[in-house]
């Protein structure tokens, strides 16, 4: 390996580089910064260019397999079309039928965790082909919004109000599992908070339909 | 200043002030003396937590406590496996506690926005499941209102010291903040318990 | 203190008056500055109105304030009831105010909020709160649950958000 330039022309007194030196000496001084970048580039050509590398795909998860994260431990169960689901939180309209998915959480956090909104676990997974869930909901009593409170688990059925005919039975759905980090903020705000999704995980679900269903969800009064 | 002292002063007036500057030493002294004194000012300046912090008024079940537009007497602290509250129960570690609050000044925005307990560093809010005091709306001067609240813990903790904070609002800050300090493993625990229905504590 | 000291402040006469004169203003400009308007746009400025007297207030003529104490079937032990009557006359735009609050004068100045939840007969002709659909001169009459050893005298604090920062602050002797 050749020796940058500027170090070169400090060695006076090494004969052997003195060639190099005269030679230096002749090449115009701004004409280094494009042969270095030139070669650079040729190095990083050698290892494949400078776009970055692609990654290797999340890992798949089976239905019913936990997704541990600092923040949570969420399993899904499965997902489910009904025409409508009482106490969950979604009320579709006429052409409108409700998907369902049902997850095991619990809170890794030493703070209580909302099932929805920013920073929540909502945010800590996401459906191929859909936005965020319409609302999400206890299965025991039918909580709307249900705030987890550390190291209690929960099960809790995240809906969407989507068009009829825009699912079926059988059909996949992808759901991609990701790792927040915690960010405390400071300075001006107070408080922490989970931010970040990174995706590490992807669960397929095969949809079924149940139809108009048999209601699995306790009526609750308030 | 000229370093008059440097030259014989001839005048026989003042030769003091004339030759008023400080020897080397004393001035290092001096200036390391200041470096080290504003070093401890800085460290005994509080920071922002500890200077916007609440003011605690610590709570004993039976006893009245007593802050700016707050006043909260506990009567009773327990833990349940199974608790409930009209018609809604659910199993699972609860601690419940029951308490009579009323407001002072106001009345307006007084509801106990911020009900958390704190177990050995892991911070638990009111169950909202069940009908309680955690959304029990406004509450009124000089005239308590009754209710619980119910916290879910998580299955084995059974022991560690704990805070319960009730506050009227969720941020704190600068405002009084009931605390009731407890040890977990001392509070009794029984098989079944009701949550009080919200209301007025002398109807 | 020598010669030379006094010299010193002698030659820094001017700045240290300046000093002495800037720094107090800086701070009132600066707390005039923050402070007015908030205080435009909230109710600060009280115009205080006598047991019997009427008042013109954004348009409208508010007053006269009466007060009683009453008793309802849900008030709790130990409680008392305040009912305020005040009369409106709508002006020519519609008054849309907040629900007035019952101020105690003096003592730890307390405030209160109106109450519905007292158990009162349902009257369709009783108004509990500002209407602005109203043309005709109509009675507000609230209800106040205060604690038994409250007496009065009160201010019923009535605003409306187009004539901030002034109130109306009605004085009432139950």
């Amino acid at each position: 390996m050749s020796e940058p330039p500027a170090a070169e022309r400090t060695r006076v007194r090494k004969s052997r580089f003195t060639w190099v030196r005269a030679a230096s000496d002749r090449v115009p001084t701004a004409w280094f910064a494009a042969i270095g970048t030139g070669v650079f580039l040729l190095a990083t050509a050698a290892f494949g260019g400078l776009a970055t590398a692609t990654e290797p795909p999340p890992p798949r998860l089976n239905p019913g397999a936990a997704h541990v994260t600092d923040m949570r431990t969420l399993t899904v169960q499965r997902a489910v079309l009904i025409d409508e689901l009482p106490g969950s939180g979604t009320i579709p309209d006429d052409d409108e039928r409700v998907l369902a998915i049902v997850v095991d959480v619990e809170d890794n956090w030493d703070r209580p965790l909302r099932t929805g909104g920013r920073g929540s676990v909502e945010e800590s997974f996401s459906v191929a082909g859909l936005d965020e869930p319409t609302s999400s909901a206890r299965m025991d009593d039918a909580t709307i919004g249900p705030t987890l409170q550390p190291g209690v688990p929960a099960q809790v059925v995240y809906t969407w109000a989507v068009e009829a005919d825009a699912f079926a039975a059988g059909d996949t759905l992808v759901v991609t599992l990701n790792d927040m980090s915690l960010y405390t903020a400071s300075f001006v705000s107070k408080g922490s908070s989970w931010e970040d999704p990174t995706p590490s995980a992807t669960v397929t679900l095969v949809l079924t339909d149940v139809g108009a269903g048999v209601d699995a969800e306790s009526d609750d009064e308030g | 200043m000229k370093a008059e002292a440097a030259t014989a002063p001839t005048p026989p007036v003042a030769a003091a002030p004339a030759g008023r500057r400080l020897p080397p030493w004393a001035a290092w002294t001096i200036g390391v003396a200041c470096i080290v004194a504003a070093w401890f000012a800085a460290l005994v300046t509080p920071g922002t937590e500890q200077a916007q912090a609440p003011f605690e008024v610590p709570a004993v079940v039976g006893e009245t406590a007593t802050g700016r537009n707050l006043v909260v007497t506990f009567t009773d602290i327990r833990r349940a496996s199974e608790v409930s509250a009209g018609g809604w129960t659910a199993e699972g570690n609860w601690l419940v506690v029951n308490l009579d609050a009323e407001s002072v000044l106001t009345e307006f925005g007084t509801s106990l926005a911020h009900t958390e307990l704190e177990i050995d560093g892991v911070r638990f809010t009111a169950s909202e499941r069940p009908d309680s005091l955690a959304e029990g709306g406004a509450l009124a001067i000089g005239l308590p209102r009754e209710g619980s609240l119910a916290f879910e813990l998580p299955e084995g903790l059974d022991a560690g010291e704990g805070r319960l904070e009730l506050a009227l609002t969720p941020d704190t800050s600068l405002d009084s903040m009931i605390v009731l300090s407890f040890s977990l493993g001392e509070v009794p625990t029984v098989d079944q318990t009701e949550l009080l229905t919200t209301g007025w504590a002398n109807p | 203190m020598g010669e030379p000291v006094t010299g010193w402040w002698r030659s820094n006469a001017v700045a240290l008056g300046a000093l002495v004169v800037l720094v107090p203003a800086t701070y009132a400009a600066l707390t005039w500055n923050e402070w007015s308007s908030v205080l435009q746009g909230s109710p600060s400025q009280a115009i205080t109105v006598e047991p019997g007297d009427t008042l013109e207030y954004a348009g409208a003529t508010v007053g006269p304030a009466s007060a009683e104490f009453a008793e309802l079937p849900s008030q709790p032990q130990g409680s008392r009831v305040v009912t305020v009557t005040l009369r409106i006359d709508p002006g020519d735009p519609e008054l849309h105010c907040t629900t007035p609050e019952l101020h105690e004068i003096g003592g730890l100045q307390r405030q209160w909020d109106a109450n519905d939840d007292l158990g009162r007969e349902w009257d369709a002709d009783r108004r509990t709160f500002c209407d602005p659909e109203a043309t005709a001169p109509y009675d507000l009459v609230l209800d106040y649950l205060v604690p038994e050893d409250v007496s009065g005298p009160f201010t019923v604090k009535l605003s409306t958000p187009s004539a901030l920062p002034a109130f109306v602050s009605a004085v009432v002797e139950p």
